[in-house]
């Protein structure tokens, strides 16, 4: 303290710059007041989901191409009747298996059916397939993952629930669903939520472990908040950056697993397209007329590859520990 | 005056974020004595670990040195080629780091990592030789069953042996320099004990030089003889740690000395106000004038240099300032 | 298994700040947490306002919660990263409805913030937009939103850089005065327990060692593994160079496998053969309790 009396005084007697400018503690007070307010316009950048993947799209160009890809095909999916004249049904039999053309962008099928049209129409049902088995399959998994992780007693039952499903080879365990219940569209969305919880389901549950021992959480409980509370509002939000992951790399999944079944004749049936079940019709013409199985592959190829890249530049951009 | 091991001059080091640039180190300057202990005090983000690991080279990106020299030995590690640098690094200096379990191999006997670290710079040497040595280091830093412990594996120590362990790995070549990084921040009290007197032990026995980074005042006062205090990435005060202690001169020093609770007197503690600035909007003028109680019209609007205050002892304050020659 | 904390029994008397002290491993901190059933206890009760809550039910507890409350160490991981401070402060409110509408609960926490030191204007930031500091500012307006009786504070400022962590001791000291609070604080720094607490209790390796005033205990500790862990501490003079055998030797002993009898016996100088046989009794000396055999005179 002494020492800067001293210094202070010090100053004073050889007339220092300094001692003319001495603050009284108003004129400092003020002064600090002004630059804390400048401070106070100051928002530190936010650290939420948004801002992470809008800085992936900016850094990771594959990953951003992929989204750009990705709505480029959901809105030519969507948008179909805009964008051909062609009914994807129609049997035009004067026009089979033509090669790839103005007029038919995709060549047409053994049936005379333009197949760049029935890839458009075929990827609704692979999208809905891809979208809502995921979802629904997601859904459970997450119930599962979160009451098995922070409720103990149910712990065992539901994994070990999760470890049948997941012991058995998924796709005979879709088709034993889909002959028992009968090949619609909508039972193959069951089939695959019936194969798809268990992935999930672990990976949440694992996460619900680790969320469970931080502070946070128990903070709430000795705040007394109820655990079904603790569950949806502290522990969901915080697995939400992985789940966005999960979704889209378990879409593509569901795609080739709708494929698979088409190809082997228990899912989409004709005349309804879909992508696997396009590749399925074009086995017997793949030597003679290739473009009918070149083209729909190509349309899975691309999907898939796209969900792949997108759920890979979002895994790295939320969760920074994953990156290579 | 003794011979200068390493001299750090005017470096600069500098974070490139996406929110902008952070120099975290700003044109510090340090010298560490042969055989002498320095401290290097400050709270976090004030640059100190970033001066070591600038001298270590081993700053992550988005971290880069781009200024300054560091001369030890003789020859300016900022110049040499990584290659070169390796030799130097766990042999003539080496570090030892805050948490010792992140810095051990979780797969690997304790004693085989310290064997590594001796075989690497001394490739003459054969393994049986070298373990026979990694156990008399084990002696030498006071791990009870030195023998037994070699074939152990680092969660089967406590922290405090891990600890022993990193310095045995740190002190296996002899370095002339050695820096510890918060070594016991993470330690027990009684343990903080053992381990500090154990390298003012070695450091006196071997003449090993020991640059310690550290918020802990008092570690300073027990364990060095000159002090750096750092304050958002600039030098602010320096000199021995007697003149400091005695006579403080900067105002954040002297906060900081009288913030610490002291088990002497129960008198309400002094508070620095406010907290330490934003590294990305550093403000105008002296960089502690915002929770300055003397701060003056000046230091909002220029930032001060290091003025000598008393022979050897070095201010960074308006008040220090003499007017030579007027 | 693992005694974490075994055989303890201490009071904490209204309005005043008991500090539990040790080294990693002690059981202080599972103490704190047992104290809000975070933790359930396999042996022994806890009264509360003359009530027994280990028998309590869980609809019981919540009405607990609303008396007790905690602070966490690290002010990192112990707000929901997810919330922003709106919510953070509001959540005690909103769980006991403490609040009629939406107005009076703003009303509430921006005056929490207040309270604490913190802009009600940030009302809507995300933790991470703060510093450490301030996170543990957040963290003491939520433990004092619901007007606690007693609050467990768990190495509140261990975390915190010097400066800022004298800020936070005085505040805690502030709104003990104003809303006569009551703490039970968990601190591994000596210097900090000095400083805010009224009594000590020194534990080691799950056992209490010794419980008497703050300034007696400071200054004439009975206990020996007491007296090291004073001497342990660095002063903050350099000429008061610590000396050797000020210095205890030794780990701390695996609280798995405990030592027989007196479980400090293994690094304490004055042990003899009854430490080894025996373990010792808490008794009172003066104002004191102690549990050794051979307590310094």
């Amino acid at each position: 303290m002494e020492r800067f009396e001293q210094a202070v005084s010090l100053a004073a007697r050889l007339a220092v710059d300094s001692v003319k400018e001495q603050f009284s503690p108003e004129e400092r007070m003020e002064a600090v007041e002004k630059l804390e307010e400048e401070e106070m316009e100051y928002i530190p950048r936010p650290d939420t989901l948004k801002t992470k993947i809008l800085d992936m799209c900016r850094e990771n160009k594959v990953a951003a191409v992929s989204a750009a890809v990705l709505v480029l095909m959901a809105l030519a999916i969507i948008f179909a009747d805009k964008l051909t004249v062609y009914d994807p049904n129609a049997i035009n039999l004067m026009e089979r298996l033509l090669p790839p053309s103005k007029a038919h962008w995709c060549g047409t099928d053994d049936l005379g059916r333009d197949i760049f049209t029935r890839i458009l129409y075929g990827g609704r049902v692979s999208l809905l397939v891809g979208v809502i088995p995921t979802t629904i399959s997601m859904a459970i998994g997450i119930v599962m993952g979160m009451v098995s992780g922070y409720i103990r007693q149910l712990d065992a039952l539901i994994m070990r629930l999760a470890d049948i499903v997941l012991a058995f080879p998924s796709i005979v365990l879709a088709m034993v669903v889909m002959y028992t219940l009968g090949a619609t569209t909508s039972n193959i969305f069951i089939a695959l939520s019936i194969i798809g919880w268990a992935g999930t389901a672990r990976i949440v549950r694992s996460q619900t472990l680790s969320l469970r021992e931080q502070e946070f959480v128990e903070a709430a409980r000795g705040m007394g908040v109820k655990k079904w509370t603790i569950m949806f509002r502290h522990i969901l939000p915080n697995c939400l950056p992985s789940l966005i992951v999960l979704f889209t790399l378990n879409i593509p999944d569901a795609i080739l697993s709708e494929a698979n079944l088409s190809f082997l004749g228990v899912g989409t049936q004709p005349p309804d397209s879909s992508w696997g079940l396009m590749v399925s019709q074009a086995k017997t013409f793949a030597v003679s007329s290739p473009w009918m199985l070149i083209f729909p592959s190509l349309a899975i190829l691309i999907m898939v590859l796209a969900l792949n890249f997108l759920g890979d530049g979002l895994r790295d951009a939320v969760d920074p520990h994953m990156k290579k | 005056m003794e011979e200068k091991l390493l001299q750090i001059q005017d470096l600069r080091t500098t974070f490139y974020t996406r929110e902008g640039q952070v120099h975290a180190v700003d044109g510090v300057s340090i010298e560490i004595h042969e055989g002498e202990c320095t401290g290097i005090v400050g709270e976090s983000g004030c640059g100190k670990s970033m001066t070591a690991m600038s001298v270590m080279g081993l700053l992550k990106k988005p971290g880069r040195v781009d200024g300054g020299s560091i001369w030890f030995e003789g020859q300016d590690l900022t110049a040499m080629t990584p290659r070169e640098r390796r030799k130097i690094l766990g042999n003539r200096i080496s570090m030892i780091f805050q948490e010792p379990m992140t810095s051990l191999n979780p797969v690997m006997t304790v004693g085989r990592q310290v064997r590594e670290a001796l075989l690497l710079h001394n490739r003459q040497m054969t393994r049986a030789e070298a373990r026979d040595r990694v156990i008399q280091s084990f002696e030498l830093v006071g791990i009870p069953d030195a023998a037994k412990r070699y074939g152990e594996y680092p969660h089967q120590l406590s922290g405090g042996l891990r600890q022993r362990v990193m310095i045995a790995m740190a002190m296996a070549c002899d370095p002339r320099l050695l820096i510890a990084d918060e070594p016991t921040t993470a330690l027990d009290v009684t343990i903080e004990a053992q381990i500090l007197h154990l390298m003012k032990q070695l450091q006196e026995e071997k003449g090993t030089a020991v640059m310690m980074i550290t918020h802990n005042l008092g570690v300073v006062a027990q364990f060095c003889t000159r002090l750096y205090v750092m304050y958002a990435g600039k030098v602010i005060e320096s000199g021995t740690v007697q003149e400091i202690f005695k006579h403080v001169c900067h105002p954040y020093t002297d906060g900081l000395m009288r913030s610490v609770p002291d088990m002497k007197s129960k008198e309400r503690l002094y508070n620095i106000r406010g907290m330490v600035p934003n590294m990305l909007r550093l403000p105008r003028g002296c960089r502690f004038c915002p929770r300055c109680q003397y701060s003056m019209a000046r230091c909002f609007r220029e930032e001060p240099e290091l003025y000598e205050a008393a022979p050897g002892h070095f201010v960074r304050c308006f008040l220090f300032e003499k007017e030579e020659g007027k | 298994m693992v005694h974490a904390v075994s055989g303890v029994s201490l009071e904490i008397y209204k309005g005043e700040t008991l500090s539990l002290v040790g080294e990693s491993g002690c059981g202080k901190s599972t103490l704190g947490r047992m104290m809000m059933r975070l933790i359930e206890p396999t042996e022994g009760q806890i009264f509360f306002e003359g009530k027994d809550i280990t028998a309590f039910s869980e609809s019981q507890m919540i009405q607990v919660y609303k008396k007790i409350q905690m602070i966490f160490q690290d002010p990192y991981a112990s707000l929901d990263p997810r919330m922003k401070v709106r919510d953070l402060i509001g959540e005690p409110l909103l769980t006991h409805r403490v609040c009629a509408g939406k107005e009076e609960t703003d009303q509430r926490i921006k005056e929490l913030m207040h309270m604490v030191g913190i802009r009600p204007e940030l009302i809507d930031r995300y933790p991470h937009q703060f510093s450490g500091g301030q996170r543990q500012r957040i963290g003491i307006a939520r433990a004092l939103a619901l007007n606690p009786r007693l609050i467990v504070c768990d190495e509140p400022v261990s975390a915190l850089d010097v400066s800022i962590q004298s800020q936070i001791l005085n505040l805690l000291k502030d709104l003990q005065q104003e809303f006569d609070l009551t703490y039970l604080f968990i601190s591994h720094d000596l210097g900090v327990v000095h400083y805010i607490s009224d009594r000590v209790c020194v534990m080691f390796l799950g056992k209490i060692c010794e419980i008497g005033e703050t300034g007696e205990i400071y200054e004439k500790p009975l206990h020996p593994y007491t007296r090291f862990l004073l001497q342990a501490v660095p002063d903050m003079d350099p000429e008061k160079v610590q000396k050797r055998e000020q210095i205890l030797t030794g780990e701390i002993p695996s609280a798995v496998n405990p030592p027989s009898g007196c479980r400090f016996r293994t690094r304490c100088p004055y042990a003899g053969d009854i430490c080894r046989d025996k373990e010792p009794e808490i008794r009172q000396l003066g104002d004191r309790k102690v549990a050794c055999h051979f307590p310094l005179g």
